[in-house]
């Protein structure tokens, strides 16, 4: 300290000096690692889950086939190749169209796709070149000339690889068998068997003539940067029946389970920095009090305060600095071994980690430190010179409400940037702040109460020792709780996620649907069907109208052109009447059909669509059939699962309603793949219905959901790891006085016995009292989050109530030993003498 | 308060034979890692310490008083020698079984005090004989705190006392498990001179009583005088103060 005679402003060759001396002697040992620590689990799961999130969002756009696509009915009058060109994307364009193919007396009805020599923009194609030979994954198309069949259109056909097969005027020979294309997932219904050729042979065929019916796909890949101009270009000249497809719009049981998986690893990332603050600011509070001598010493040697705040200010910053950049380089490496451990289970190449989180868990370090650290650095610029006489003169907190406000902000913002989400942030802040001072008077009253129980040394001992510092015991005690309930949280919502999914597509989803199913033949299909044992999700009617007016005023008029509402409004619908409500269907408001209602121009409407029209109970929609329309009532609102792969409606009436008006039926089914020589019985019995095998389909959308709940997982275990981390920083924070205790105790002839039994008593009442807290905090907190953020059901967790205190002793109880083992190892003089 | 007319009195564990040594220490060494490399503290030190005897010993600040009153009670392991505490040899036994010997024998008072912030007056004073297992703790300990004056203080925490009525729940802890032999380091060190007398007064009168043995750390010469033998350390090595 000699170094600090003059009243001279402390230089950053002064603060560095000291600041390795203070390592030296191990003073910022703890802060620091405590730091590293932090920086480290929030790079780790940023890295990890950004590259992840990068490469679902990539997997699903295979699923869409780019990253934007704009589907029409007729060709688009814009040169759209030469827009993306110069727009700096990727373009392609596809034709997709029903037509039949025919070998000899064989005919079957097929999806055609023509694509053009930049097929696939997204993904891979599979094919083989027989039925026993391995498939192979290339990235490009068929070339001119050239037929690529799948396998059970070759099946049907009687056809191998190598056959000629008639498409209109042209006769191919199939070149591949196609095993697999990236981009299957654009809507059920136009899930015939597919066929593929080049743009080029496209004429010879003849089959495109005025009126046919055509799908145009039109293909963008690039930077959001460049897509998002361009998509306000391409909507500002859309028509109707036009549309422009994103992983949201075209999958929603797909996009459900993405926003899910991102909200899930962000509310990871979020709990892994507030463990982490928590962390640093019980380690600041222990090097803050252990300074105090210091200070005063500084003081009495004739430094003002603004010199000393500004010295440790310094110090602060210079070891934030070394410890976040050593955190995001062990983060980095961290991430790495994840991803090779999981090189088997994450998507095949994962984009390389980006800066972006490297930056991010830097500033996390700098924002943590600054906003946790803070106020109990500031109590050593208030220390009284007068402590180098009087040991007992701590100085007070600081009553500036400005320096608690501005860690507050500071805290609130780094939440903010984690979650991305203003809502998230501040309920799960609003309801800690609330919850902390509920759970603080409710802690403060459990330990009174624990005191007044009466038991032997040790629990007397412990329960005493807990009350010693009330504001200490309480500090740690919410430390340990919001450290458990973040663990919890993240392990409850995980296996709830999981659940979720695994419920949307069950083992038995319906993997075949049936549709162009004529009124007459539903009886005698319903029949067959129970009759085979084939489980079905019932048979709809399928009535197409297009909504043309709202309460009366026309639709077009009412809902605005940026509305999500247009999109009802800009096609048909497909309607249906029932007289049973769904399984997945649940009536939100109002009522479902009484035996009276029958006939009655009541509907029930989806919940989303209701949101998006602006419309509720009461209120009265009109649709058009052809020449008909229909008014009609809305008495209920639904919800319903679009990713359960049943038929679902937005509308639905009672039956009799829609009397007289055309309509097909359609049904779904679950066959298990060794039946599925059934379908061609099923097929021959009813020729005339149209057979939709959702398989691939299915397969594609579970590889997803599989890959997103390998993610969950693992993030879960760095914020696991975070929780520890937590756990031993605040154990850390007690162990001076713990070390002096034990140590006298020891003197006293208290042996090693007695001392574990006292610390681990201690340690299991506080992770049992955290774990009450922990189950509290989370109850509300998920209430919250299930019913917002994740839209999944919320029903009160009552094991958790039991699991979440027993955990807490255990956890805490654990770590508690094993964090103090030196109180029982250290020789007692040696800390006597010490401390 | 009811429980003391039940009091057993505890007699002092007196040995047979009264003139036998109670702590010897032979040729004892420590020495201790430090930066610059390892530093001898004691080297070759010799002691007897007889029963019922009360000893000074005395030095320079940093001569090592601390370090060997730590040996002679086995709060730290020695490098070399040997010390012999009612005939057993402390360097045989683990830190579980030197514990045993000092609750059994040991008492100690400290410069600091060192009492537990988190107990009352009482419970701290009851500490030792809790440890030990002894049932009516209590009583005893409510009689000693009264024999040193804190009756009216027995449920007031550390925190709440002066430093001299601190002192004095730290004597009440080190005579309430009758010791044979009492370590006291610097007990006045903290202390104001009135204060201080009143407690090596009060130290001396219940040494007597219980025919404790013992032994005195201090640089107060005035202090080490009312003890019946002074030693001096000097460069690890106890001598005879003339």
């Amino acid at each position: 300290m000699s170094t600090i005679t003059t009243t001279r402003s402390p230089t950053v060759s002064l603060a560095l000096k000291l600041l390795w001396r203070e390592w030296r002697g191990g003073e910022l040992r703890l802060l620091l690692i405590a730091l590293m620590i932090a920086v480290t689990a929030s790079c780790a799961v940023g890295f990890f889950t950004d590259r992840v999130e990068r490469a679902l969002v990539r997997q699903a756009t295979e699923f869409l086939g780019a990253d934007l696509v704009l589907r029409t009915s007729r060709a688009f009058p814009e040169n759209l190749r030469a827009e993306a060109t110069q727009r700096n994307l990727q373009y392609s364009e596809q034709l997709v169209f029903p037509s039949m193919l025919i070998n000899g007396e064989k005919m079957l009805l097929s999806s055609v796709k023509v694509v053009d020599d930049h097929y696939p923009l997204k993904g891979e194609v599979k094919v083989s070149t027989g039925r026993d030979q391995v498939a192979k994954v290339i990235k490009q198309g068929p070339s001119s000339g050239e037929l690529w069949l799948e396998p059970r259109v070759l099946e049907s056909l009687n056809m191998e690889v190598g056959d000629s097969v008639e498409l209109g005027a042209s006769v191919f020979t199939v070149s591949q068998m196609l095993i697999q294309e990236p981009d299957r997932g654009g809507g059920l219904f136009s899930l015939q068997p597919r066929a593929m050729m080049h743009q080029s042979d496209i004429a010879a065929t003849e089959v495109i003539q005025p009126g046919s019916r055509i799908r145009y796909r039109y293909l963008f890949n690039g930077s959001e940067a460049d897509l998002e101009p361009f998509r306000d270009w391409l909507e500002e000249r859309l028509k109707p029946g036009e549309r422009i497809l994103d992983i949201q719009r075209e999958s929603p049981s797909l996009g459900t389970t993405l926003t899910r998986a991102q909200s899930y690893l962000n509310l990871s990332g979020l709990m892994a920095v507030i463990m982490a603050g928590i962390a640093i600011a019980m380690a600041a509070r222990r090097y803050s009090e252990r300074h105090y001598d210091t200070a005063a010493l500084l003081r009495c040697f004739g430094q003002p305060q603004r010199h000393i705040l500004k010295l440790y200010s310094l110090q602060l910053m210079m070891a934030g600095t070394l410890a976040s950049a050593a955190g995001v380089g062990l983060g980095w490496m961290a991430q790495y071994i994840l991803v090779e451990l999981l090189s088997g289970l994450v998507p095949g190449t994962l984009p390389g980690p980006g800066l972006v989180p490297a930056l991010v868990g830097f500033c996390t370090g700098m924002l943590v430190l600054a906003g946790f650290a803070l106020p109990p650095l500031l109590r050593l610029s208030d220390v009284t010179p007068l402590r180098v006489l009087r040991r007992d003169l701590s100085p007070l907190p600081r009553s500036a409400w400005l320096v608690y406000g501005l860690s507050a902000l500071l805290i609130l913002m780094l939440l903010w940037a984690y979650s991305r989400d203003l809502k998230l942030t501040l309920v799960i802040a609003g309801i800690g702040s609330i919850g902390a001072l509920i759970l603080g008077v409710l802690a403060w009253i459990l330990l009174r109460s624990l005191v007044r129980i009466p038991g032997p040394l040790a629990w007397r001992l412990a329960s005493k020792n807990l009350l010693r510092h009330p504001r200490d015991s309480l500090s740690q005690l919410f430390a340990f709780g919001i450290t458990l309930a973040a663990m919890a949280l993240i392990l409850i919502v995980r296996s709830d996620l999981l659940q979720s999914w695994q419920e949307q597509l069950p083992d038995q989803a319906p993997n075949n649907f049936l549709i162009n199913i004529q009124p007459w033949q539903v009886e005698e299909l319903e029949g067959y069907l129970d009759n085979k044992q084939i489980p079905h999700s019932g048979v709809y009617p399928m009535v197409r109208g297009r909504l043309s007016h709202i309460n009366g005023q026309e639709a077009a008029k009412t809902i605005p052109e940026q509305s999500p509402g247009r999109r009802a409004i800009s096609r048909e619908l497909n309607l249906t009447w029932s007289d049973t409500l769904a399984a997945d269907n649940r009536i939100l408001e109002g009522r479902w059909w009484q035996p009276e209602d029958q006939g009655k121009p009541y509907i029930s409407l989806e919940r989303d669509l209701a949101r998006d029209l602006g419309v509720g109970i009461g209120d009265k929609l009109r649709f058009s059939f052809g020449d008909r329309s229909v008014e009609s009532e809305i008495i209920s609102l639904r919800s319903l699962d679009w990713g359960s792969l049943r038929p679902n409606f937005y509308v639905i009436y009672p039956p009799g309603a829609l009397e007289g008006l055309p309509a097909n039926f359609i049904t779904s089914f679950y066959l298990p793949n060794d039946r599925s020589a059934e379908l061609n019985q099923l097929i021959q019995q009813f020729p005339t219905l149209t057979l939709l095998e959702v398989d691939r389909l299915l397969a594609q959308i579970r590889s997803i959901i599989e890959q997103v709940s390998i993610a969950v997982e693992y993030v879960l275990m760095f914020v696991l790891a975070a929780g520890i981390t937590v756990l031993f920083a605040a154990l850390a924070t007690s162990i001076d006085e713990r070390l002096q205790e034990g140590a006298l105790l020891r003197t006293l002839g208290g042996n090693s016995k007695t001392l574990r039994r006292m610390l681990g008593l201690e340690f299991l009442l506080m992770g049992a009292l955290a774990g009450i807290l922990a189950a509290l905090l989370d109850e509300a907190v998920s209430f919250w989050l299930y019913q917002q953020l994740f839209k999944l059901e919320y029903n009160p967790n009552l094991a958790l109530w039991l699991w979440s205190p027993l955990a807490g002793a255990a956890l805490v109880g654990c770590s508690g030993l094993l964090g103090t083992r030196k109180v029982i190892k250290q020789s007692p003089l040696k800390v006597l003498r010490e401390l | 308060m009811t429980g003391l007319n039940n009091v057993t009195i505890l007699t002092p564990q007196t040995s047979s034979d009264q003139t036998t040594s109670i702590l010897a220490a032979r040729n004892l060494g420590k020495e201790v890692q430090a930066q610059q490399g390892i530093i001898s503290i004691l080297s070759g030190l010799d002691l007897d310490v007889n029963r019922g005897e009360s000893v000074a010993i005395l030095g320079a600040s940093g001569a090592g008083k601390s370090t060997l009153l730590g040996l002679l009670a086995g709060l730290d392991t020695i490098t070399s020698g040997e010390v012999l505490l009612n005939g057993q040899a402390l360097s045989h036994l683990d830190e579980d079984k030197r514990a045993q010997v000092r609750s059994d024998s040991v008492g100690f008072v400290f410069q600091n005090f060192q009492l537990l912030p988190a107990l009352t007056a009482l419970e701290n004073a009851m500490l030792p004989l809790e440890l030990k297992g002894i049932n009516n703790a209590e009583a005893e300990a409510l009689q000693i705190l009264e024999r040193v004056g804190l009756a009216s203080r027995v449920e007031h925490y550390p925190r709440q006392l002066s430093g001299g009525e601190q002192q004095r729940v730290a004597i009440a802890r080190a005579f309430a498990s009758r010791p044979q032999l009492l370590f006291a380091d610097e007990p006045t060190g903290n202390l104001d001179q009135h204060t201080g007398e009143k407690i090596i007064d009060l130290l001396f009168q219940l040494n007597e009583e219980q025919h404790t043995t013992l032994i005195l750390v201090t640089h107060d010469i005035r202090l080490a005088e009312r003890c019946q033998r002074r030693l001096e350390l000097t460069d690890g090595r106890l001598e005879p103060m003339l």
